[in-house]
Protein backbone atom coordinates (compact mmCIF):
# COMPACT_ATOMS: atom_id res chain seq x y z
CA UNK A 1 0.00 0.00 0.00
CA UNK A 2 1.56 3.23 -1.18
CA UNK A 3 -1.34 5.22 1.44
CA UNK A 4 -3.71 4.17 3.48
CA UNK A 5 -6.62 6.49 5.51
CA UNK A 6 -8.01 5.09 9.22
CA UNK A 7 -10.89 6.03 9.94
CA UNK A 8 -10.70 9.74 8.89
CA UNK A 9 -13.33 12.19 10.25
CA UNK A 10 -14.56 15.57 9.65
CA UNK A 11 -16.49 17.57 11.19
CA UNK A 12 -16.68 21.41 10.14
CA UNK A 13 -19.93 23.71 12.24
CA UNK A 14 -21.73 20.56 13.37
CA UNK A 15 -21.03 18.86 9.77
CA UNK A 16 -19.97 15.56 9.15
CA UNK A 17 -18.09 15.62 5.96
CA UNK A 18 -15.86 12.99 6.08
CA UNK A 19 -17.44 9.85 7.76
CA UNK A 20 -14.99 7.00 9.45
CA UNK A 21 -12.87 6.92 5.77
CA UNK A 22 -10.87 3.86 5.38
CA UNK A 23 -9.16 3.98 2.22
CA UNK A 24 -6.71 1.91 0.71
CA UNK A 25 -4.29 3.25 -2.59
CA UNK A 26 -2.14 0.18 -3.79
CA UNK A 27 1.05 1.03 -5.26
CA UNK A 28 1.72 1.08 -9.44
CA UNK A 29 -2.45 1.31 -9.68
CA UNK A 30 -4.56 4.03 -10.88
CA UNK A 31 -7.59 4.26 -8.29
CA UNK A 32 -10.74 6.88 -8.71
CA UNK A 33 -12.65 7.93 -6.26
CA UNK A 34 -16.04 8.81 -7.70
CA UNK A 35 -19.79 10.11 -5.86
CA UNK A 36 -22.28 12.44 -6.54
CA UNK A 37 -21.84 16.36 -6.16
CA UNK A 38 -20.63 17.26 -2.33
CA UNK A 39 -20.14 13.58 -1.30
CA UNK A 40 -16.31 15.04 -0.16
CA UNK A 41 -14.26 13.56 -2.51
CA UNK A 42 -12.34 16.73 -3.06
CA UNK A 43 -12.41 17.20 0.56
CA UNK A 44 -11.05 13.93 1.07
CA UNK A 45 -8.10 15.23 -1.45
CA UNK A 46 -7.37 18.34 1.06
CA UNK A 47 -7.13 16.24 3.96
CA UNK A 48 -4.34 14.32 2.76
CA UNK A 49 -2.67 16.77 0.65
CA UNK A 50 -2.60 18.93 4.49
CA UNK A 51 -5.04 21.55 3.27
CA UNK A 52 -7.58 21.13 5.86
CA UNK A 53 -6.73 18.48 9.18
CA UNK A 54 -9.12 15.70 9.79
CA UNK A 55 -11.21 15.34 12.97
CA UNK A 56 -10.07 12.55 13.66
CA UNK A 57 -7.92 9.52 12.46
CA UNK A 58 -5.04 9.04 10.28
CA UNK A 59 -3.59 9.16 6.69
CA UNK A 60 -0.16 6.53 6.17
CA UNK A 61 1.84 7.27 3.38
CA UNK A 62 4.71 4.35 2.96
CA UNK A 63 4.09 3.96 6.53
CA UNK A 64 4.80 7.51 7.36
CA UNK A 65 1.67 9.55 9.40
CA UNK A 66 1.24 12.33 7.57
CA UNK A 67 -1.37 14.43 9.03
CA UNK A 68 -0.36 17.42 10.77
CA UNK A 69 2.31 18.38 7.78
CA UNK A 70 1.76 21.72 6.42
CA UNK A 71 0.87 20.77 2.38
CA UNK A 72 4.58 21.78 1.41
CA UNK A 73 6.13 18.83 3.37
CA UNK A 74 3.67 16.43 1.97
CA UNK A 75 4.24 17.99 -1.43
CA UNK A 76 8.41 17.02 -0.98
CA UNK A 77 7.11 13.66 -0.27
CA UNK A 78 6.22 13.20 -3.58
CA UNK A 79 2.56 14.07 -3.47
CA UNK A 80 1.01 16.25 -6.20
CA UNK A 81 -1.92 17.26 -6.63
CA UNK A 82 -4.13 19.25 -9.24
CA UNK A 83 -7.01 21.37 -8.31
CA UNK A 84 -10.73 20.95 -9.23
CA UNK A 85 -10.74 24.77 -10.10
CA UNK A 86 -7.54 25.48 -12.35
CA UNK A 87 -4.37 26.72 -9.96
CA UNK A 88 -2.07 27.91 -12.13
CA UNK A 89 0.37 31.07 -12.12
CA UNK A 90 -1.86 33.21 -14.36
CA UNK A 91 0.97 35.63 -15.53
CA UNK A 92 3.42 33.82 -15.94
CA UNK A 93 4.16 32.20 -19.56
CA UNK A 94 3.45 28.85 -19.90
CA UNK A 95 7.23 27.50 -19.70
CA UNK A 96 7.41 29.35 -16.38
CA UNK A 97 4.82 27.41 -14.67
CA UNK A 98 6.29 24.41 -15.48
CA UNK A 99 9.81 25.43 -14.34
CA UNK A 100 8.97 26.61 -11.26
CA UNK A 101 7.43 23.36 -10.55
CA UNK A 102 10.77 21.14 -11.66
CA UNK A 103 13.45 23.40 -10.56
CA UNK A 104 11.64 21.62 -7.10
CA UNK A 105 13.76 18.57 -8.30
CA UNK A 106 17.17 20.18 -7.82
CA UNK A 107 18.92 21.34 -4.51
CA UNK A 108 18.94 25.13 -6.02
CA UNK A 109 15.29 25.12 -5.92
CA UNK A 110 14.69 28.12 -3.73
CA UNK A 111 18.06 29.40 -4.08
CA UNK A 112 19.41 33.30 -4.37
CA UNK A 113 22.11 32.16 -5.61
CA UNK A 114 22.00 30.34 -8.70
CA UNK A 115 20.14 32.28 -12.13
CA UNK A 116 17.45 30.56 -14.06
CA UNK A 117 19.27 31.29 -17.01
CA UNK A 118 22.07 29.08 -16.93
CA UNK A 119 19.87 26.35 -15.40
CA UNK A 120 20.02 24.03 -18.12
CA UNK A 121 18.15 21.22 -16.30
CA UNK A 122 15.11 22.69 -15.10
CA UNK A 123 14.79 23.99 -18.55
CA UNK A 124 15.45 20.69 -20.56
CA UNK A 125 13.26 18.77 -17.94
CA UNK A 126 9.95 22.00 -18.10
CA UNK A 127 10.36 21.06 -22.23
CA UNK A 128 10.14 17.35 -21.27
CA UNK A 129 7.29 17.87 -19.65
CA UNK A 130 6.07 20.49 -22.62
CA UNK A 131 5.94 17.89 -25.42
CA UNK A 132 4.05 15.59 -23.06
CA UNK A 133 0.96 17.49 -22.22
CA UNK A 134 1.25 18.83 -25.47
CA UNK A 135 1.72 22.11 -25.26
CA UNK A 136 4.96 23.21 -26.45
CA UNK A 137 3.85 24.90 -29.23
CA UNK A 138 2.21 27.94 -26.39
CA UNK A 139 5.53 27.93 -24.57
CA UNK A 140 5.65 31.65 -24.66
CA UNK A 141 2.24 32.40 -23.70
CA UNK A 142 1.08 33.49 -20.62
CA UNK A 143 -0.69 30.90 -19.01
CA UNK A 144 -3.99 32.80 -18.80
CA UNK A 145 -4.50 33.41 -22.59
CA UNK A 146 -4.83 29.65 -22.56
CA UNK A 147 -8.00 27.93 -23.60
CA UNK A 148 -9.74 26.16 -20.63
CA UNK A 149 -8.93 22.62 -21.23
CA UNK A 150 -5.25 23.54 -21.79
CA UNK A 151 -4.72 25.20 -18.74
CA UNK A 152 -6.05 22.21 -16.98
CA UNK A 153 -2.98 20.02 -19.20
CA UNK A 154 -0.98 22.79 -18.01
CA UNK A 155 -2.00 22.19 -14.06
CA UNK A 156 -1.35 18.53 -14.64
CA UNK A 157 2.08 19.29 -15.82
CA UNK A 158 3.18 21.17 -13.10
CA UNK A 159 1.93 18.28 -11.11
CA UNK A 160 3.87 15.80 -13.10
CA UNK A 161 6.79 18.33 -13.16
CA UNK A 162 7.18 17.89 -9.59
CA UNK A 163 8.43 13.95 -10.30
CA UNK A 164 5.46 12.97 -7.76
CA UNK A 165 5.37 9.65 -6.48
CA UNK A 166 1.97 9.83 -6.10
CA UNK A 167 -0.77 11.80 -8.09
CA UNK A 168 -3.60 13.22 -7.54
CA UNK A 169 -5.82 14.61 -9.96
CA UNK A 170 -9.41 16.56 -9.44
CA UNK A 171 -11.57 16.16 -12.24
CA UNK A 172 -8.77 16.69 -14.84
CA UNK A 173 -10.86 16.81 -17.38
CA UNK A 174 -13.69 18.45 -16.33
CA UNK A 175 -15.01 21.56 -18.44
CA UNK A 176 -13.26 19.96 -21.69
CA UNK A 177 -14.11 19.13 -25.37
CA UNK A 178 -14.39 15.07 -26.31
CA UNK A 179 -11.31 15.60 -27.87
CA UNK A 180 -9.47 17.22 -25.22
CA UNK A 181 -10.52 14.59 -22.85
CA UNK A 182 -9.69 11.97 -24.86
CA UNK A 183 -6.42 12.97 -25.19
CA UNK A 184 -6.07 13.37 -21.36
CA UNK A 185 -7.47 9.96 -20.68
CA UNK A 186 -4.18 8.94 -23.01
CA UNK A 187 -2.01 11.01 -21.04
CA UNK A 188 -3.01 9.68 -17.60
CA UNK A 189 -2.82 6.10 -19.01
CA UNK A 190 0.55 6.49 -20.21
CA UNK A 191 2.08 8.39 -16.97
CA UNK A 192 0.18 5.67 -14.85
CA UNK A 193 2.90 3.02 -16.40
CA UNK A 194 5.38 4.98 -13.84
CA UNK A 195 3.45 6.72 -11.20
CA UNK A 196 0.84 5.75 -8.80
CA UNK A 197 -2.57 8.33 -9.32
CA UNK A 198 -5.48 8.79 -7.49
CA UNK A 199 -8.52 10.29 -9.87
CA UNK A 200 -11.61 12.54 -8.97
CA UNK A 201 -13.90 11.87 -12.05
CA UNK A 202 -17.70 11.98 -13.17
CA UNK A 203 -17.28 11.11 -16.35
CA UNK A 204 -18.25 7.39 -16.24
CA UNK A 205 -16.58 6.34 -19.45
CA UNK A 206 -13.20 7.79 -18.79
CA UNK A 207 -13.70 5.96 -15.09
CA UNK A 208 -14.17 2.94 -16.15
CA UNK A 209 -11.82 2.29 -19.00
CA UNK A 210 -8.87 3.85 -17.06
CA UNK A 211 -8.83 2.86 -13.38
CA UNK A 212 -8.06 0.00 -11.92
CA UNK A 213 -10.45 0.34 -8.85
CA UNK A 214 -12.85 2.52 -7.82
CA UNK A 215 -14.09 4.14 -4.67
CA UNK A 216 -17.13 5.02 -3.95
CA UNK A 217 -18.22 8.04 -1.79
CA UNK A 218 -21.50 9.64 -0.55
CA UNK A 219 -22.38 11.91 2.12
CA UNK A 220 -18.38 11.86 3.37
CA UNK A 221 -19.32 7.96 3.92
CA UNK A 222 -17.72 4.95 1.97
CA UNK A 223 -20.34 3.06 0.36
CA UNK A 224 -18.03 0.64 -2.02
CA UNK A 225 -15.15 -0.15 -3.64
CA UNK A 226 -13.65 -2.81 -6.02
CA UNK A 227 -12.92 -3.19 -9.96
CA UNK A 228 -14.68 -1.01 -11.98
CA UNK A 229 -16.82 -3.65 -12.79
CA UNK A 230 -18.08 -4.71 -8.98
CA UNK A 231 -19.02 -1.46 -8.83
CA UNK A 232 -20.78 -0.98 -11.97
CA UNK A 233 -23.24 -3.91 -10.70
CA UNK A 234 -23.52 -2.81 -7.06
CA UNK A 235 -27.09 -2.04 -6.58
CA UNK A 236 -26.64 0.49 -4.27
CA UNK A 237 -23.83 2.25 -6.50
CA UNK A 238 -26.39 2.19 -9.32
CA UNK A 239 -29.24 3.47 -7.15
CA UNK A 240 -26.95 7.07 -4.97
CA UNK A 241 -24.74 7.14 -8.41
CA UNK A 242 -24.93 5.72 -11.80
CA UNK A 243 -28.76 5.97 -11.74
CA UNK A 244 -28.65 9.48 -11.80
CA UNK A 245 -25.98 10.21 -14.16
CA UNK B 1 5.43 41.37 -27.06
CA UNK B 2 7.39 42.32 -24.34
CA UNK B 3 5.11 39.99 -22.01
CA UNK B 4 6.57 36.61 -22.79
CA UNK B 5 9.95 37.69 -24.23
CA UNK B 6 12.41 35.78 -22.81
CA UNK B 7 14.79 35.93 -25.43
CA UNK B 8 17.98 37.87 -25.50
CA UNK B 9 17.37 41.08 -27.49
CA UNK B 10 15.47 42.70 -24.27
CA UNK B 11 18.21 41.64 -22.24
CA UNK B 12 20.98 43.38 -24.33
CA UNK B 13 18.59 46.38 -24.85
CA UNK B 14 18.61 46.67 -21.33
CA UNK B 15 22.00 46.77 -20.75
CA UNK B 16 22.76 48.87 -23.47
CA UNK B 17 20.32 51.40 -21.60
CA UNK B 18 21.52 50.82 -17.80
CA UNK B 19 25.58 51.41 -19.23
CA UNK B 20 24.05 54.76 -20.83
CA UNK B 21 22.07 55.61 -17.56
CA UNK B 22 25.29 54.93 -15.26
CA UNK B 23 27.63 57.14 -18.14
CA UNK B 24 25.59 60.02 -17.45
CA UNK B 25 25.61 59.54 -13.52
CA UNK B 26 29.48 59.32 -13.84
CA UNK B 27 29.71 62.14 -15.83
CA UNK B 28 27.30 64.24 -14.06
CA UNK B 29 29.89 66.10 -11.55
CA UNK B 30 31.68 67.38 -14.09
CA UNK B 31 28.97 69.65 -15.32
CA UNK B 32 28.43 70.94 -11.83
CA UNK B 33 29.00 74.75 -11.44
CA UNK B 34 29.47 74.75 -15.09
CA UNK B 35 26.23 73.51 -16.58
CA UNK B 36 23.89 73.50 -13.63
CA UNK B 37 24.89 74.25 -9.69
CA UNK B 38 25.85 72.17 -7.14
CA UNK B 39 22.75 71.80 -5.76
CA UNK B 40 21.58 69.37 -8.72
CA UNK B 41 24.44 67.56 -7.73
CA UNK B 42 23.12 66.71 -3.77
CA UNK B 43 19.61 66.41 -5.38
CA UNK B 44 20.92 63.41 -7.07
CA UNK B 45 22.72 62.18 -4.51
CA UNK B 46 19.39 62.01 -2.67
CA UNK B 47 17.49 59.65 -5.47
CA UNK B 48 21.08 57.69 -5.09
CA UNK B 49 20.31 57.19 -1.46
CA UNK B 50 16.96 56.42 -1.72
CA UNK B 51 16.96 54.14 -4.49
CA UNK B 52 19.01 51.55 -2.67
CA UNK B 53 16.41 51.49 -0.35
CA UNK B 54 13.92 51.27 -3.01
CA UNK B 55 15.02 48.59 -4.63
CA UNK B 56 15.00 46.31 -1.80
CA UNK B 57 11.35 47.89 -1.13
CA UNK B 58 10.32 46.45 -4.72
CA UNK B 59 11.88 43.07 -4.07
CA UNK B 60 9.23 42.60 -1.16
CA UNK B 61 6.59 44.71 -2.60
CA UNK B 62 6.50 44.45 -6.58
CA UNK B 63 8.01 40.73 -6.45
CA UNK B 64 6.45 39.33 -3.70
CA UNK B 65 3.59 41.37 -3.55
CA UNK B 66 3.91 42.23 0.12
CA UNK B 67 3.52 46.36 0.89
CA UNK B 68 5.58 47.49 3.83
CA UNK B 69 4.50 50.62 5.51
CA UNK B 70 7.35 50.42 7.53
CA UNK B 71 10.39 50.37 5.61
CA UNK B 72 11.58 53.43 7.36
CA UNK B 73 12.64 51.08 10.51
CA UNK B 74 15.51 49.77 8.36
CA UNK B 75 16.07 53.46 6.74
CA UNK B 76 16.29 54.90 10.41
CA UNK B 77 18.56 51.93 12.29
CA UNK B 78 20.48 51.92 9.37
CA UNK B 79 21.37 55.53 10.00
CA UNK B 80 21.33 55.70 14.14
CA UNK B 81 23.52 52.70 13.95
CA UNK B 82 26.05 54.44 11.33
CA UNK B 83 26.27 57.99 13.37
CA UNK B 84 27.20 56.33 16.79
CA UNK B 85 29.42 54.05 15.50
CA UNK B 86 31.13 57.03 13.60
CA UNK B 87 30.91 59.20 16.52
CA UNK B 88 32.25 56.40 19.31
CA UNK B 89 33.72 53.84 17.02
CA UNK B 90 35.12 54.25 14.11
CA UNK B 91 35.85 57.10 11.64
CA UNK B 92 35.39 53.98 8.86
CA UNK B 93 32.41 53.98 6.74
CA UNK B 94 32.39 50.69 6.54
CA UNK B 95 32.18 49.60 10.46
CA UNK B 96 28.91 51.78 10.31
CA UNK B 97 27.58 50.25 7.25
CA UNK B 98 28.73 46.74 8.66
CA UNK B 99 26.80 47.43 12.37
CA UNK B 100 23.99 49.35 10.64
CA UNK B 101 23.29 45.80 8.25
CA UNK B 102 24.07 43.51 11.13
CA UNK B 103 21.37 45.09 13.62
CA UNK B 104 18.96 45.14 10.37
CA UNK B 105 19.40 41.62 9.90
CA UNK B 106 18.34 40.38 13.60
CA UNK B 107 15.39 43.15 13.37
CA UNK B 108 14.86 41.73 9.71
CA UNK B 109 14.84 37.91 10.90
CA UNK B 110 12.91 38.87 14.65
CA UNK B 111 10.10 40.60 13.30
CA UNK B 112 10.16 38.57 9.97
CA UNK B 113 9.08 35.73 12.21
CA UNK B 114 6.06 38.07 12.98
CA UNK B 115 5.21 39.32 9.95
CA UNK B 116 5.03 36.67 8.14
CA UNK B 117 1.89 35.86 9.78
CA UNK B 118 0.12 38.31 7.77
CA UNK B 119 -0.70 39.51 4.24
CA UNK B 120 -1.79 42.07 2.41
CA UNK B 121 -3.27 45.09 4.64
CA UNK B 122 -2.48 43.12 7.92
CA UNK B 123 0.98 42.79 6.53
CA UNK B 124 0.92 46.90 6.22
CA UNK B 125 -0.87 47.49 9.32
CA UNK B 126 1.80 45.13 11.42
CA UNK B 127 5.05 46.84 9.64
CA UNK B 128 3.57 50.14 10.07
CA UNK B 129 2.69 49.57 13.81
CA UNK B 130 6.70 48.24 14.21
CA UNK B 131 8.28 50.98 12.39
CA UNK B 132 5.71 53.56 14.75
CA UNK B 133 7.56 52.19 18.19
CA UNK B 134 10.83 52.35 16.50
CA UNK B 135 9.83 56.09 16.29
CA UNK B 136 8.68 56.56 19.24
CA UNK B 137 11.96 54.96 20.56
CA UNK B 138 13.72 57.04 19.10
CA UNK B 139 11.88 60.04 20.08
CA UNK B 140 12.13 59.85 23.86
CA UNK B 141 15.24 58.04 24.20
CA UNK B 142 17.59 60.71 25.46
CA UNK B 143 21.00 58.38 24.96
CA UNK B 144 20.20 58.92 21.33
CA UNK B 145 18.94 62.28 21.23
CA UNK B 146 15.42 62.51 22.40
CA UNK B 147 13.35 64.30 19.58
CA UNK B 148 16.72 66.53 18.70
CA UNK B 149 18.04 63.17 17.14
CA UNK B 150 21.71 62.92 16.51
CA UNK B 151 23.61 66.30 15.18
CA UNK B 152 27.36 67.19 14.52
CA UNK B 153 27.78 63.48 13.51
CA UNK B 154 31.52 63.52 12.10
CA UNK B 155 31.76 62.44 8.17
CA UNK B 156 33.28 58.92 7.92
CA UNK B 157 36.06 57.90 5.79
CA UNK B 158 35.86 55.83 3.33
CA UNK B 159 39.61 54.86 3.63
CA UNK B 160 42.09 56.75 5.69
CA UNK B 161 42.62 60.29 4.12
CA UNK B 162 39.33 60.41 2.03
CA UNK B 163 36.57 61.32 3.56
CA UNK B 164 33.47 61.00 2.82
CA UNK B 165 32.02 64.79 3.87
CA UNK B 166 33.72 65.90 0.93
CA UNK B 167 30.76 66.34 -1.64
CA UNK B 168 32.61 64.40 -4.88
CA UNK B 169 33.67 60.88 -3.26
CA UNK B 170 30.49 60.98 -1.16
CA UNK B 171 28.69 61.24 -4.78
CA UNK B 172 31.09 58.23 -6.31
CA UNK B 173 30.60 56.23 -3.36
CA UNK B 174 26.93 56.69 -3.01
CA UNK B 175 26.24 56.00 -6.99
CA UNK B 176 28.68 52.70 -6.77
CA UNK B 177 26.34 51.49 -3.66
CA UNK B 178 23.35 51.84 -6.25
CA UNK B 179 25.27 50.19 -8.80
CA UNK B 180 26.13 47.03 -6.77
CA UNK B 181 22.72 47.52 -4.74
CA UNK B 182 21.22 47.22 -8.29
CA UNK B 183 23.37 44.23 -10.03
CA UNK B 184 22.37 42.31 -6.52
CA UNK B 185 18.73 42.76 -6.76
CA UNK B 186 18.89 42.34 -10.27
CA UNK B 187 20.34 38.69 -9.71
CA UNK B 188 17.91 37.80 -6.96
CA UNK B 189 15.22 38.65 -9.28
CA UNK B 190 16.78 36.35 -11.79
CA UNK B 191 17.78 33.76 -9.42
CA UNK B 192 15.50 30.64 -8.45
CA UNK B 193 14.53 32.73 -5.45
CA UNK B 194 13.42 35.41 -7.59
CA UNK B 195 11.25 33.36 -9.35
CA UNK B 196 9.37 31.49 -6.78
CA UNK B 197 9.06 34.83 -4.61
CA UNK B 198 6.87 36.07 -7.89
CA UNK B 199 5.11 33.11 -7.62
CA UNK B 200 4.09 33.67 -4.30
CA UNK B 201 2.78 36.78 -5.25
CA UNK B 202 0.15 35.31 -7.78
CA UNK B 203 -0.79 32.21 -6.13
CA UNK B 204 0.79 31.39 -2.78
CA UNK B 205 -1.05 28.11 -2.34
CA UNK B 206 0.20 26.87 -5.44
CA UNK B 207 3.64 27.72 -4.33
CA UNK B 208 2.34 25.55 -1.52
CA UNK B 209 1.12 22.55 -2.86
CA UNK B 210 4.42 22.09 -5.20
CA UNK B 211 6.84 21.74 -2.80
CA UNK B 212 8.01 25.60 -1.29
CA UNK B 213 8.01 26.62 2.17
CA UNK B 214 6.69 30.14 1.38
CA UNK B 215 6.80 31.65 5.09
CA UNK B 216 10.38 31.16 5.37
CA UNK B 217 11.05 32.77 1.86
CA UNK B 218 8.89 35.85 3.03
CA UNK B 219 11.24 35.70 5.94
CA UNK B 220 14.06 35.75 3.59
CA UNK B 221 13.26 38.47 1.18
CA UNK B 222 11.80 40.88 4.24
CA UNK B 223 15.32 40.20 5.89
CA UNK B 224 16.86 40.92 2.54
CA UNK B 225 14.52 44.04 1.62
CA UNK B 226 15.74 45.89 5.20
CA UNK B 227 19.41 45.67 4.00
CA UNK B 228 18.72 47.39 1.40
CA UNK B 229 16.97 50.19 3.48
CA UNK B 230 20.17 49.60 5.84
CA UNK B 231 22.57 50.63 3.44
CA UNK B 232 20.42 53.42 2.11
CA UNK B 233 19.86 54.97 5.83
CA UNK B 234 23.75 54.69 6.64
CA UNK B 235 24.58 56.91 3.63
CA UNK B 236 21.99 59.49 4.55
CA UNK B 237 23.24 60.05 8.00
CA UNK B 238 26.91 60.38 6.29
CA UNK B 239 24.70 62.74 3.21
CA UNK B 240 23.62 64.73 6.41
CA UNK B 241 25.36 65.14 9.48
CA UNK B 242 22.13 64.97 11.41
CA UNK B 243 19.48 61.75 12.23
CA UNK B 244 16.40 62.62 13.48
CA UNK B 245 13.84 60.51 14.91
CA UNK B 246 11.60 61.43 11.91
CA UNK B 247 13.99 58.86 9.89
CA UNK B 248 11.33 56.02 11.10
CA UNK B 249 8.50 58.33 10.71
CA UNK B 250 5.38 56.54 9.01
CA UNK B 251 5.71 59.88 6.25
CA UNK B 252 9.00 58.34 5.16
CA UNK B 253 7.59 54.89 5.20
CA UNK B 254 4.80 56.07 3.14
CA UNK B 255 6.61 57.77 0.67
CA UNK B 256 8.44 55.06 -0.34
CA UNK B 257 5.22 53.37 -1.28
CA UNK B 258 4.29 56.47 -2.96
CA UNK B 259 7.44 56.11 -5.03
CA UNK B 260 6.85 52.55 -5.88
CA UNK B 261 3.26 52.88 -7.20
CA UNK B 262 4.23 55.86 -9.10
CA UNK B 263 7.34 54.09 -11.01
CA UNK B 264 5.71 51.14 -11.32
CA UNK B 265 6.09 48.03 -8.76
CA UNK B 266 7.87 44.44 -9.99
CA UNK B 267 10.64 46.33 -12.30
CA UNK B 268 13.48 47.10 -10.19
CA UNK B 269 13.68 50.42 -12.38
CA UNK B 270 10.08 51.40 -12.33
CA UNK B 271 11.03 52.18 -8.46
CA UNK B 272 13.98 54.04 -9.16
CA UNK B 273 11.93 56.62 -11.45
CA UNK B 274 9.65 57.05 -9.02
CA UNK B 275 12.23 58.30 -6.40
CA UNK B 276 13.48 60.58 -8.75
CA UNK B 277 10.44 62.06 -9.49
CA UNK B 278 8.92 62.12 -6.05
CA UNK B 279 12.54 63.92 -4.90
CA UNK B 280 13.25 66.06 -8.04
CA UNK B 281 8.89 67.14 -8.12
CA UNK B 282 9.05 67.36 -4.62
CA UNK B 283 11.81 70.12 -4.88
CA UNK B 284 10.64 72.40 -7.66
CA UNK B 285 7.02 72.01 -6.51
CA UNK B 286 7.39 72.47 -2.50
CA UNK B 287 9.49 75.59 -3.37
CA UNK B 288 6.30 77.18 -5.12
CA UNK B 289 3.33 75.49 -3.42
CA UNK B 290 4.95 74.74 -0.03
CA UNK B 291 2.82 71.96 2.19
CA UNK B 292 0.35 71.30 -0.83
CA UNK B 293 2.81 69.63 -3.06
CA UNK B 294 1.94 66.25 -1.92
CA UNK B 295 -1.27 66.84 -3.05
CA UNK B 296 -0.23 67.06 -6.48
CA UNK B 297 1.61 64.39 -6.17
CA UNK B 298 -1.21 62.59 -4.57
CA UNK B 299 -2.84 63.71 -8.19
CA UNK B 300 0.25 62.74 -10.62
CA UNK B 301 -0.68 59.33 -8.37
CA UNK B 302 -4.09 59.43 -9.04
CA UNK B 303 -3.56 60.15 -12.74
CA UNK B 304 -1.42 57.40 -12.96
CA UNK B 305 -3.45 54.59 -11.51
CA UNK B 306 -6.32 56.15 -14.30
CA UNK B 307 -4.12 55.43 -16.76
CA UNK B 308 -2.27 52.23 -15.95
CA UNK B 309 -2.21 50.84 -12.44
CA UNK B 310 1.25 49.51 -13.33
CA UNK B 311 2.92 52.67 -12.71
CA UNK B 312 4.85 55.00 -15.10
CA UNK B 313 6.66 52.16 -16.39
CA UNK B 314 3.41 50.71 -18.04
CA UNK B 315 2.70 54.34 -19.63
CA UNK B 316 6.32 54.56 -21.02
CA UNK B 317 5.59 50.80 -22.57
CA UNK B 318 2.53 51.89 -23.98
CA UNK B 319 3.97 54.88 -25.89
CA UNK B 320 4.79 54.13 -29.19
CA UNK B 321 7.78 57.08 -29.29
CA UNK B 322 9.32 55.23 -26.47
CA UNK B 323 10.13 52.22 -28.18
CA UNK B 324 13.79 51.92 -26.78
CA UNK B 325 12.46 52.90 -23.56
CA UNK B 326 9.76 50.40 -23.90
CA UNK B 327 12.83 47.36 -23.94
CA UNK B 328 14.09 48.41 -21.13
CA UNK B 329 10.97 48.51 -18.95
CA UNK B 330 9.22 45.89 -20.94
CA UNK B 331 7.11 44.34 -17.80
CA UNK B 332 8.31 41.09 -19.19
CA UNK B 333 10.76 40.56 -16.35
CA UNK B 334 7.86 40.72 -13.89
CA UNK B 335 5.96 38.21 -15.14
CA UNK B 336 7.94 36.06 -16.82
CA UNK B 337 12.03 34.72 -17.10
CA UNK B 338 13.40 38.12 -16.31
CA UNK B 339 17.45 37.87 -17.34
N1 LIG C 1 -14.60 24.49 4.32
C1 LIG C 1 -15.84 23.98 4.33
N2 LIG C 1 -16.75 24.43 5.23
C2 LIG C 1 -17.99 23.92 5.25
N3 LIG C 1 -18.43 22.99 4.44
C3 LIG C 1 -17.58 22.49 3.53
C4 LIG C 1 -16.23 22.97 3.42
N4 LIG C 1 -15.63 22.31 2.42
C5 LIG C 1 -16.55 21.48 1.92
N5 LIG C 1 -17.72 21.58 2.56
C6 LIG C 1 -18.94 20.78 2.32
O1 LIG C 1 -18.55 19.44 2.32
C7 LIG C 1 -19.28 18.71 1.34
C8 LIG C 1 -18.34 17.99 0.44
O2 LIG C 1 -17.67 18.91 -0.41
P1 LIG C 1 -16.63 18.46 -1.50
O3 LIG C 1 -16.15 19.69 -2.19
O4 LIG C 1 -15.60 17.61 -0.87
O5 LIG C 1 -17.52 17.60 -2.48
P2 LIG C 1 -17.11 16.87 -3.82
O6 LIG C 1 -17.40 15.44 -3.63
O7 LIG C 1 -15.76 17.25 -4.25
O8 LIG C 1 -18.20 17.46 -4.81
P3 LIG C 1 -18.07 17.91 -6.35
O9 LIG C 1 -18.28 16.68 -7.15
O10 LIG C 1 -19.18 18.87 -6.52
O11 LIG C 1 -16.75 18.52 -6.52
C9 LIG C 1 -20.15 19.72 0.62
O12 LIG C 1 -21.46 19.62 1.15
C10 LIG C 1 -19.54 21.04 0.96
O13 LIG C 1 -20.52 22.04 1.01
MG1 LIG D 1 -14.95 18.32 -5.74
Amino acid sequence: MLLRTENISLNIGGLQILRDLNLEIAEGKITSIIGPNGAGKTTLFNVITGRMSPTRGQVWFKDKNIVGLSPFRIARLGIARSFQITNIFERMSVFENVCIAAQTNFPYRSSIFSQVSKDVATSRKAEEILELIGLEQMKNRRARELSHGDQRRLEMGMSLAIEPVFLMLDEPTSGMSPAETAATIDLIRSVGEKVTICLIEHKMNLVMTVSDKLIVLNLGGKITEGSPEEVASDERVQKIYLGTA
Amino acid sequence: MADSDVGGRTVSNRRLIEAAILLVLVLLPLGSGRLFSDFYIALTLRILIFGILMLGFDLLAGYCGLVSFGHAMFFGTGAYVAALSWRYLSDSVWVGMLLGLGLNAVIGYVLGLLVVRTRTVYFIFLTFAFSQFFFVTANSWRLIGGTDGLTGIPAPTLVPGISLGDRIPFYYFSLGMLTIAYWVARRIVNSHFGRVLRGIHQNEERVKFLGYNSPLLIRRVFLISGLFGSVSGTLMACFQPFVPPSYYHLSLSGEFVMMGLLGGMGTLVGPLMGTAIVIFLGDFLSTWLKEAWMLCLGGLYVVCVLFSPEGLTEIISKLSATRLLSKLFGRGDRHTSGN
